[in-house]
């Protein structure tokens, strides 16, 4: 993953690179001569995330001190009472669970099962290999309220497609409730690893693109099985993609929100509530926008750790 | 100027220009509403324009040269042409006085949208509003007009009807006017009885003894869609109100007795038996209130406790299926009652520069023309005396007769009557009891937490 490095500064010599660094671009006679490149490229973004993205994150922690319903136009200062209060919110341990439970088994299907689908195809014995990858890119461009709608219908306890299928396959006596309380959370999660298989296919497809061919010619020729070349080739040339991967689906599990929106309202009794789900019923359903707020704060505070965890990959993918 | 002395100041203007892209505009969004909130109701009637609320544009300014415009902000539920056919009528017939414009968003969306346009500086004049505990919360937070003046002058007193009035007083006051009316009945499939030679049961008795004949027949007795949540409330509110009055029903919403009374208590149980007798169609929290309308009309279920609105569910007049409608099962000792509620009302903002105007607007909507459209298209009239003959199909104008004679307010269920803090709470518990997760007992508890953290203590 060397694209995200200029192709010149990734060929310059380390020391090179090293003198390009904060200090040196802080000096006033670069900010003078590259004072487009600094307003443009730095300070304009720069602004334009503070406005953005800044603002509002600064906005919902100073709101999460707050009782407020939204209406009114006074707010109640109440210090880190939300956070207490979220605390000893069984809610809270529910959605949080739900949502370590979505980055489990999103990691086990889309990451493992693109991972297996990704090196199907790259095997070069599938048949037309580009139908093949079609098909499982086709899922990326539906949104995700398409597909809950979908398989909100294909789910469905009185005429859903699912149901139909097993019973005509002679398995009508098993007929699950998708969305029941048992089951709810597990279709959902299959239905946004469905969702996002194709994207981690691709990835890694293309991560395997770039093996360099001369491993698997020596592994070849030292007799290695397709199993222990994709063990002991493949996978570990790829690691820092699956690094990349990995991190981007346990973000994904963190904004797991419009499946449930549109499956199940977090239902039923609040056995699908995810983190998100749970901010919008508080904020926007119950009127307790402090409340909301803190519970936002939560997530970000996740996010930021994935985040770091997510930069620090990417520049050891970029270093390699 | 050197191209490298540009720099501070190319810095210097685009901050300046997304600073003053973030400004709010003159008027703040607290100062019109506060100030307005402060003024007595007679002066800000005397004193419209020039000290209440700033006019954003020159038309305005000067009344004289054109229309007095007023913004109407709505959720939009209805299908077809009545609000644009409504609008277009009125602003025809008030040509170069009054001008309606209508905006408007989805059911979801009106919930945060209207109050951020009430703390806005431009709040609409006129907008819609649920009744019961939603219209309190905007009504304490100080955007709503009272409305007693214009009832005395338009004669709405006497026009709506005496449910519809009632709806619309808060702590003596009367602050909204509905303008569509709901009520709650027990659909039933009447063939499908005919074909069982089983009679309307009238008695929660008599309704067990014809479920148990179609269980015994393969047929489900009763629909209770609720995977939306909100569905399974007017079971609840049906068995606890016939049980043990409206009075009592309505101490519970006004916080006079508590919610792990007894009574809650039972009336949780008794939903729950009855679910759990098998007279319930399978499955109840998975199936959406449209999903339920299939079995309904394959002949899978017989009884569906809901809205007035069902005929639309049905097909309306298209509906491949016989079916008619009756009151909830009486229990022993109590007289039936109907729930009769505004389905949609209306409220005047109280930082309306032209509030005089807004309620011409209001009694517009209230006319016999207007309330007849509406009842066109199935919509029951807020007002007395409107032609039902319009509606289709017939049961409609005999449920909607049914509704007028109903007489006084009754009760408005669960998330009409409380804010939607309290009633979210007590729904998810009703779900649980009916999915077998929670306790009567603990779904009590759990709807007492809720009612306490939200609206206090219990006040006998």
């Amino acid at each position: 993953m060397t694209a995200f490095i200029p192709p010149e500064s990734a060929a310059r010599p380390r020391e090179e690179v090293s003198r390009v660094s904060l200090r040196g671009a802080l000096s006033w006679g670069d900010f003078r001569r590259y004072w487009f490149l600094f307003v443009f490229g730095i300070f304009v973004p720069l602004i334009l995330f503070m406005v953005f993205v800044g603002y509002p994150m600064l906005n919902t922690i100073f709101l999460s001190l707050f009782k407020w319903n939204g209406i009114t136009i006074a707010k109640e200062f109440i210090g880190i009472q939300n956070y207490i209060n979220l605390l000893h919110d069984p809610n809270l341990k529910v959605s949080f669970i739900n949502n370590m439970l979505w980055f489990v088994l999103t990691l086990i299907f889309p990451v493992i099962g693109g991972l297996i689908l990704a090196a199907i195809l790259s095997s070069g014995k599938l048949f037309f290999p580009k139908l093949f990858l079609v098909l499982m890119l086709l899922p990326i461009t539906l949104s995700m309220v398409t597909v809950g709608t979908m398989f909100g219908l294909i789910t469905n306890p009185v005429f859903g497609a699912l149901n139909k299928a097993l019973a005509s396959i002679g398995l009508g006596f098993i007929q699950p409730d998708w969305l029941g309380p048992n089951l709810a959370i597990y279709t959902l999660i299959g239905v946004a690893s469905w969702s996002g298989l194709g994207l981690t296919t691709l990835m890694f497809h293309a991560a395997m693109g770039q093996v360099p061919e001369e491993l698997y010619e020596t592994a070849e020729m030292e007799g290695s099985k397709a199993y222990q070349t994709f063990l002991y080739v493949t996978l570990p040339s790829i690691r820092p993609v699956i690094g990349i991967v990995t991190i981007l689906v346990a973000i994904g599990s963190l904004r797991a929100f419009d499946i449930v929106f549109i499956m199940t309202r977090g239902g039923p009794f609040k056995k699908t509530n995810v983190l998100g789900y749970l901010l919008y019923t508080e904020a926007f359903t119950k009127q307790h926008f402090g409340y909301g707020a803190a519970i936002g704060t939560i997530i970000l505070l996740f996010a930021a750790v994935l985040m770091y965890f997510y930069i620090r990959q990417n520049v050891l993918s970029a270093n390699q | 100027m050197k191209r490298t002395s540009l720099f501070p100041l190319v810095l210097l203007i685009i901050f300046s220009l997304i600073l003053g892209a973030c400004q709010p505009s003159a008027g703040t969004t607290e100062q019109p509403t506060t100030q307005v909130m402060e003024q007595p109701t007679s002066e800000v009637m005397e004193q419209p324009t020039t000290e209440v609320v700033e006019q954003p544009t020159g038309e305005a300014e000067q009344p004289s040269t054109g229309p007095v415009e007023l913004s109407f902000f709505l959720r939009l539920s209805e299908p077809g042409e009545i609000w644009p056919e409504t609008i277009d009528s009125f602003n025809k017939a008030n040509e170069g006085k009054i001008h309606v414009t209508m905006s408007y968003v989805d059911d979801t969306t009106y919930h945060t949208k209207l109050p951020i346009l009430l703390r806005s500086d431009t709040p609409p004049d006129v907008f819609f509003s649920w009744e019961g505990g939603y219209a309190k919360a905007i009504i304490d937070a100080g955007f709503v007009e009272p409305l007693d003046r214009y009832f005395e002058k338009y004669g709405w007193n006497d026009r709506l009807n005496p449910g519809a009035i009632s709806l619309s007083i808060f702590d003596g006051t009367k602050y909204l006017v509905p303008y569509y009316m709901s009520s709650a009945a027990l659909w039933y499939r009447s063939d499908i009885l005919d074909q069982y030679n089983l009679s309307v049961p009238t008695t929660w008795d008599e309704l067990q003894s014809v479920c148990q004949t179609l269980e015994d027949n393969g047929v489900s007795c009763w629909m209770l869609a609720n995977k939306e949540n909100w569905v399974a409330q007017f079971d609840w509110c049906g068995i606890f109100v016939n049980k043990y009055g409206v009075d009592a029903y309505n101490d519970l919403i006004n916080r006079k007795i508590p919610w792990t009374d007894p009574r809650v208590v039972d009336t949780f149980q008794t939903l729950k038996d009855f679910v759990d007798s098998g007279y319930v169609y399978p499955n109840p929290n998975s199936i959406g209130l449209l999903d339920g309308n299939i079995p309904f009309a394959q002949g899978d279920a017989v009884f569906w406790y809901q809205g007035s609105w069902m005929p639309q569910v049905f097909g309306m007049s298209e509906a491949p299926f016989e079916y008619n409608y009756t009151q909830f099962p009486a229990f022993p000792d109590q007289t039936p009652t109907m729930e009769v509620f505004a389905e949609e009302t209306m409220m005047i903002g109280s930082a309306s520069a032209h509030k005089d105007e807004a309620a011409e607007f209001v009694d517009w909507v209230l006319s016999d023309e207007m309330q007849t459209l509406r009842a066109s298209i199935g919509y029951f009239p807020s007002t007395k005396g409107v032609d039902l003959s319009s509606m289709s199909p017939p049961i409609l104008q005999s449920l909607g007769q049914t509704m007028a004679e109903a007489g006084p307010y009754t009760y408005m269920h669960i998330d009409h009557a409380l804010s939607q803090a309290v009633a979210t709470e007590i729904l998810d518990a009703l779900q649980a009891v009916i999915g077998g997760a929670m306790s009567p007992e603990d779904a009590a508890a759990a709807s007492e937490a809720a009612a306490s953290s939200e609206m206090g203590p219990v006040v006998p």
